[in-house]
């Protein structure tokens, strides 16, 4: 479903991934850990298309079709997301204006009519209060002013409405409160389908208590040097990464 | 009178005198507000107030005076449903396009003369032939919003004057929105509102300016009585060259004042926003907001001056301009100033130019909206944290709208 190729990536001049590989299966969940400033966001944003970064060789191909050739945006509407490690604050925007627009603009990409006002107020009901978001906060402008916790529920309610084939989530574990943690995997476990891949960036073995991984990857300056089934998180969670980062090296 | 110019006449100028001549036998006041006029000349960039707006260069003619509507007349748009229209046709009051007027407001031509520094602002008085007094009566709150309409008979290019005053009785309460429409030409337009507010008087002033590809001036004059509360929105866009110029006097105790303003901005539109505010007695509140949207080569101007006298003490003001330019080409000027002489004041200003966040439209575009769409949501949002601070909500869905408007068209709009 999600294959990645000899990926290299660079910013500023800085050179971030290293002739990266990795293949996700249909059905399946990846686990990404690895040490700070091994490149884990960089790949998701190189991924999802932001623009500051250079792809300098490979490719990310997801369902066989090449997406570093399409803008943000289409890949979007192609059946990515990205749950962000940072989510941004949109000033003066409505969450629900910017879901709106969201899911419209997706659909419109798609070639499929935009949805009735009330079918969308009722399916971002359903969603949020399964992931216990106070309706109230619908209306406030997106993430601004949320906590930590509520910015990375909002990603997942964007999720689960947008619906993805392919879900990357960069550290939305982190600043969720234990019953959150519960909340959201949940969230994200109810997503699981045959169809649907996940890439789970996490430093933390907890999550993948909640969210089983098919897959355990290490990663380090730029590369996967490492990869194992659901007990090598919790060997990393043990040893840490002294075993790997030295091999990349 | 003798006048001694270092620098000979502009065309323009030329041409203004000649037709001021030809109007003859006018009252002293008209007379001595050309002098005023013919002394300073059309302002140029050398003129402080002026600095970043040359009106000498925007006008190389004096196009020739709209006469008694000519040509024929549009229909007002519509800004605040249930409004009573009030309309001007070529600077004129015409009965035949407006309403009734509502209980408690009176009407009367004279209009007692109104200082001014500024030559614009005297030129209007030169000119302004048919000047339109509104008085409305102390104590009372007019439950209709009364609309100034100024419209122009369709035909040539021409210059129109228009003055309007607006006296707000003591603890009287309105609201008055003020337009410009059918403007294309391109007019010389220039329009004067005068507003004596009594003491307790409470007005909601609400503009909408689309200037086309005409130089229009429109001056707001306000005097404020003690407790009197002044809120003024306008919104600006196009224009070969729009001005909106403020001076707002503060001179009763704890009078406030709010002036906010969008300007949107494109191609080769000039657009400025001068204000001076002062203060002349104590515990006064002035809050002055501005956001400019500028794509093209398009130019923005805010400046603003707060004078705090020296007798002003507790006086309150805050001044912020933000703009946000969608090209490489577009250039936003900002001055903000105070002038304090009082001691015990909380005043502050603060300016901001930039581009759109990437991060922000990046971040949009994951979420599958396009860069043009994601750049109108953040746009109109950016327009809209003003326009929902309207104390009128009927007059949010049409500013909101202007908006809307302006970003749908701006991928039409060569640049
Ligand atoms: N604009 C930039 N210029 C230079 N270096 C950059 C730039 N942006 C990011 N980097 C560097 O790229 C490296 C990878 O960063 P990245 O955010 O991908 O790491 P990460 O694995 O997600 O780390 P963390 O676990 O802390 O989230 C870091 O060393 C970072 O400093
Ligand atoms: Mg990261």
């Amino acid at each position: 479903m999600l294959e990645i190729r000899n990926l290299h990536a660079e910013i500023d001049g800085k050179k971030i991934l290293n002739g990266l590989n990795l293949t996700v299966r249909a059905g399946e969940v990846a686990a990404i850990m690895g040490p700070n400033g091994s490149g884990k966001s960089t790949l998701s944003y190189v991924i999802a298309g932001r623009p500051d970064y250079e792809v300098t060789a490979g490719e990310v191909l997801l369902n066989g079709v090449n997406l570093l050739e399409m803008a943000p945006d289409v890949r979007a509407a192609a059946g990515l997301f990205l749950a962000f490690q940072y989510p941004l604050e949109i000033p003066g925007v409505a969450t629900m204006t910017f879901l709106k627009a969201a899911m419209n603009a997706q659909r419109k990409q798609r070639g499929e009519a935009e949805l009735a006002t009330p079918d969308f107020i009722k399916l971002v009901r359903a969603q949020a209060k399964a992931l216990k978001i106070d309706p109230e906060m619908l209306k406030r402008p997106l993430n601004v002013g949320f906590s930590g916790g509520e910015k990375k529920r909002m990603e997942i309610l964007q999720m689960a409405l947008l619906a993805p084939k392919f879900g990357i989530l960069d550290e939305t574990d982190s600043g969720l409160d234990i019953d959150a943690l519960k909340i959201v995997a949940e969230g994200v476990n109810a997503l699981r389908s045959p169809q649907r891949g996940f890439l789970v960036i996490t430093h933390y073995q907890r999550l993948l208590d909640y969210i089983k991984p098919d897959t355990v990857l290490v990663m380090s300056k730029g590369e996967i040097v490492k990869s194992g089934g659901p007990e090598l998180a919790l060997e990393l969670e043990k040893s840490g990464y002294k075993d790997y980062v030295g091999e990349a090296a | 009178m003798n006048l001694i110019l270092s620098r000979p006449k502009t065309e323009a100028e030329a041409g203004l005198a000649a037709q001021f001549e030809a109007l003859g036998g006018l009252n002293a006041a008209r007379r001595a507000a050309f002098a005023q006029f013919a002394e300073a000349g059309l302002p140029n960039k050398r003129v402080e107030a002026w600095h970043f707006t040359d009106l000498r260069g925007a006008m190389d003619t004096a196009l020739p005076l709209a006469g008694d509507a000519a040509g024929p007349v549009g229909k007002p748009e519509s800004l605040m449903p249930g409004a009573c229209v009030i309309a001007l046709v070529d600077g004129r009051y015409s009965p035949a396009h407006s309403d009734d007027l509502p209980a408690h407001v009176a009407l009367c031509t004279d209009t007692g003369p109104m200082a001014t520094k500024d030559s614009v602002l005297a030129l209007n008085h030169a000119f302004a032939a048919h000047p339109l007094h509104l008085e409305i009566a102390a104590g009372c709150a007019v439950d209709q919003p009364i609309h100034i309409a100024h419209l122009i008979s369709q035909g040539q290019p021409k210059a129109l004057f228009a003055r309007v005053a607006v006296t707000v009785g003591a603890g009287a309460q309105v609201c008055l929105v003020e337009s410009a429409s059918g403007m294309a030409g391109p007019h010389q337009i220039n329009l004067a509102l005068e507003l004596t507010l009594g003491a307790d008087a409470k007005c909601s002033h609400i503009a909408d300016f689309a200037a086309a590809n005409s130089v229009l001036v429109n001056s707001l004059s306000a005097r404020l009585g003690g407790q009197a509360d002044l809120h003024s929105f306008a919104m600006l866009s196009g224009g070969a060259l729009l001005r909106r110029q403020m001076f707002v006097a503060l001179e009763g105790e704890g009078g406030n004042v709010t002036l906010n303003g969008v300007q949107l901005g494109r191609g080769e539109e000039h657009i400025d926003t001068s204000l001076v505010v002062a203060h002349m007695a104590g515990h006064g509140v002035s809050r002055e907001t501005f956001r400019t949207i500028l794509d093209g080569e398009a130019t923005g101007v805010y400046q603003g001056k707060v004078v705090v006298h020296p007798h002003a003490q507790k006086t309150d003001g805050k001044m912020m301009s933000k703009a946000v330019l969608l090209s490489d080409h577009a250039v936003m000027d900002n001055k903000p100033e105070l002038e304090i002489f009082a001691d015990d004041v909380v005043c502050g200003h603060g300016a901001t130019v930039g581009a759109l966040d990437e991060d922000q439209i990046f971040y949009c575009a994951a979420r599958g909206i396009a860069k043009p769409e994601a750049e109108g949501l953040l746009l109109q949002a950016f327009a809209d944290e003003l326009i929902e601070a309207l104390p009128d909500a009927a007059a949010i869905p049409h500013m909101s709208q202007r908006v809307a408007d302006w970003l749908r068209t701006r991928k039409d709009v060569a640049q």
